[in-house]
């Protein structure tokens, strides 16, 4: 797959995973791959540089919490991630909507089959 | 675990304008996972700690290329501002050799960078075990804070080497008592000819080691190596396996139908003897279950029995009993599943006395929602614990050198909850 279209879902992913709740990066990394049915399988340090990016842009905000005597760095949407989370899901949706339609139904299915 | 420095020690030096606690954060949260990561692979995998690290850095990556670019995306725009000033006042004045100057460099840095990452993987599974690389001489100038350790092993009686096939792992065990989720991560260290396994030149402090033989009994030895002065530890190993006995099972009282074929019955045989060799306890499995072994799996699915031997590395490694979550391998249960005991079928246990346990367990299958290897991973969830106390503990004897026959009659009380459940 494109590596810029992979990171775009991944972005958006995170996310989504993060809307649900304040999470932390090893959490993340194992909910998006396996929620993805292990389509989304990347290495999980490479994580680290789109969640701080997103801290950047102000889409989460970041808190430290001590758990077991570590330093735990927990991520929580913004408003700001909010509203770019809802206008990514509408794009990603009129993207796979814009590619249904061309394909079709039987066009998916063969596409799947790799014929 | 790993240290702060080890994580940080080949980032660009620090600068002025860098906030000051940009190293440590980027470190906290690069450890926290690697931490999280590795707690779930001991727990799920069961293997040595250097094969559960091993996994763990191929999933997370290089954690200091991590940290570098962590690093690099935080102070970006400060260097390149600073880089813009000094390029353009050079370009202005000395275009072509500036151009020049400034490949030549990054190819440089490259190399340079290329060379250090790989130095620093290696530093980072060798500072996380606790161990240098074995030297066969001392570092020359000697340092002072590190001294040599040696592990000797020797049959029980006899000043012999181990039998071929022994194990031995070693690691650093930092603050024992100190925090409840520490882990000595432990990498394998080869035994020469004479029974000696030569660990190199290591820091002062606790230390654990594990033996494995190679029937499988293990034990761990925790010792402290002084600061200023080399280390031989000497450990007695069994010198041969444990007998073993033959063993047919029946189980009476079963009830004759149900209708569930995921809810069984699981009765566990826990060996009551460990051996005891030099004063240490040798058990068969996980040598953290001490006085136990690996549990016997007989369950009953639609009335029908079968057995089934936890095998090396597909053992239940966590207890039903205490309600925690068991994930099995697919292979194993479905033999389970699926199989019906041949009465006439003999089995081979080590020589011992055991007293059984009952549960009652779901088998569902289930994708393992952290550990994506597991796919098509099986579940066992505890649906009603049977406490020892409620009935008379069934003990048995399995003598060697003759064929034992066991006939379990289930207790009362747990055929009627068995029957209850379904």
């Amino acid at each position: 797959m494109d590596s810029r279209l992979l990171w775009g879902a991944v972005e958006m992913l995170m996310l989504e995973v993060i809307s649900r709740g304040p999470t932390y990066g090893y959490e993340i990394s194992q909910t998006v791959g396996s929620r993805s049915q292990g389509y989304f399988e990347l290495k999980e340090g490479s994580l680290y540089p789109a969640l701080h990016r997103l801290e950047e842009q102000k889409l989460v905000k970041t808190s430290w919490q001590e758990v077991e005597g570590r330093r735990r760095k927990y991520y929580e949407l913004t408003a700001a991630g909010k509203k770019a989370l809802a206008a990514k899901k509408s794009e990603w949706k009129a993207f796979a909507d814009g590619i249904q339609g061309v394909l079709g139904d039987g066009g998916a299915a063969s596409l799947l089959a790799g014929t | 675990m790993i240290a702060v420095s080890e994580i940080t020690k080949d980032l660009p030096p620090r600068r002025d304008d860098e906030p000051p606690t940009l190293r440590q954060e980027i470190a906290d949260e690069i450890l926290d996972h690697l931490h999280s990561s590795l707690r779930r692979e001991l727990l799920v995998s069961g293997s040595d700690e250097a094969s559960a690290l091993g996994r763990v850095l191929d999933r997370f990556g290089d954690p200091g290329q991590v940290a570098r670019r962590l690093w690099r995306q935080a102070m970006w725009s400060k260097i390149m501002n600073q880089r813009l000033i000094v390029g353009s006042t050079i370009c202005s004045m000395f275009v072509s050799i500036s151009l020049v100057a400034m490949t030549g460099w990054l190819v440089l840095q490259m190399q340079r960078q290329h060379r250090e990452q790989q130095q620093f993987n290696l530093a980072l599974l060798e500072q996380m075990a606790g161990l240098m690389r074995p030297a066969t001489t001392p570092p020359t100038p000697r340092d002072p804070n590190r001294n040599n350790l040696q592990i000797r092993l020797t049959l029980e009686n006899q000043d012999a080497p181990p039998a071929k096939g022994t194990q031995l792992f070693v690691g650093w065990l930092p603050g024992i008592g100190d925090d409840g989720g520490a882990v000595a991560i432990k990498r394998p260290v080869s035994i020469d000819a004479r029974g000696f396994a030569d660990c190199g030149y290591v820091k002062p402090g606790k230390y654990e080691a594990r033996i494995v033989t190679p029937w499988n009994e293990q034990t761990e030895v925790v010792f402290t190596v002084d600061s200023g002065k080399d280390h031989v530890e000497s450990i007695a190993i069994p010198d041969r396996m444990p007998p073993l006995a033959k063993v047919r099972f029946r189980v009476k009282g079963l009830p004759s139908h149900h209708d569930a074929p995921e809810k069984v019955l699981v009765i566990r045989f826990f060996p009551q003897d460990s051996r005891s060799v030099a004063g240490r306890i040798w058990s068969k499995g996980p040598a953290e279950i001490v006085g136990t072994s690996r549990p016997f799996l007989m369950a009953v699915p639609n009335a029908g029995v079968w057995i089934a031997e936890a095998r090396q590395n597909q053992e239940l490694t966590t207890d039903i009993m205490s309600g925690t979550e068991e994930i099995w391998p697919p292979r194993f249960v479905k033999s389970a599943v699926w199989a019906e005991l041949d009465p006439a079928q003999e089995f081979e246990l080590p020589a011992n006395r055991y007293q059984t346990s009952f549960s009652l367990v779901q088998l569902r299958y289930k994708t393992d929602p952290i550990q994506s290897d597991w796919r098509s991973g099986i579940i066992a969830d505890e649906m009603s614990t049977i406490s020892l106390e409620d009935y008379e503990p069934v003990e048995l004897v399995a003598k060697p050198g003759e064929l034992n026959e066991w006939t379990i009659s289930l207790p009362a009380e747990v055929a009627k909850r068995f029957a209850a459940e379904n």
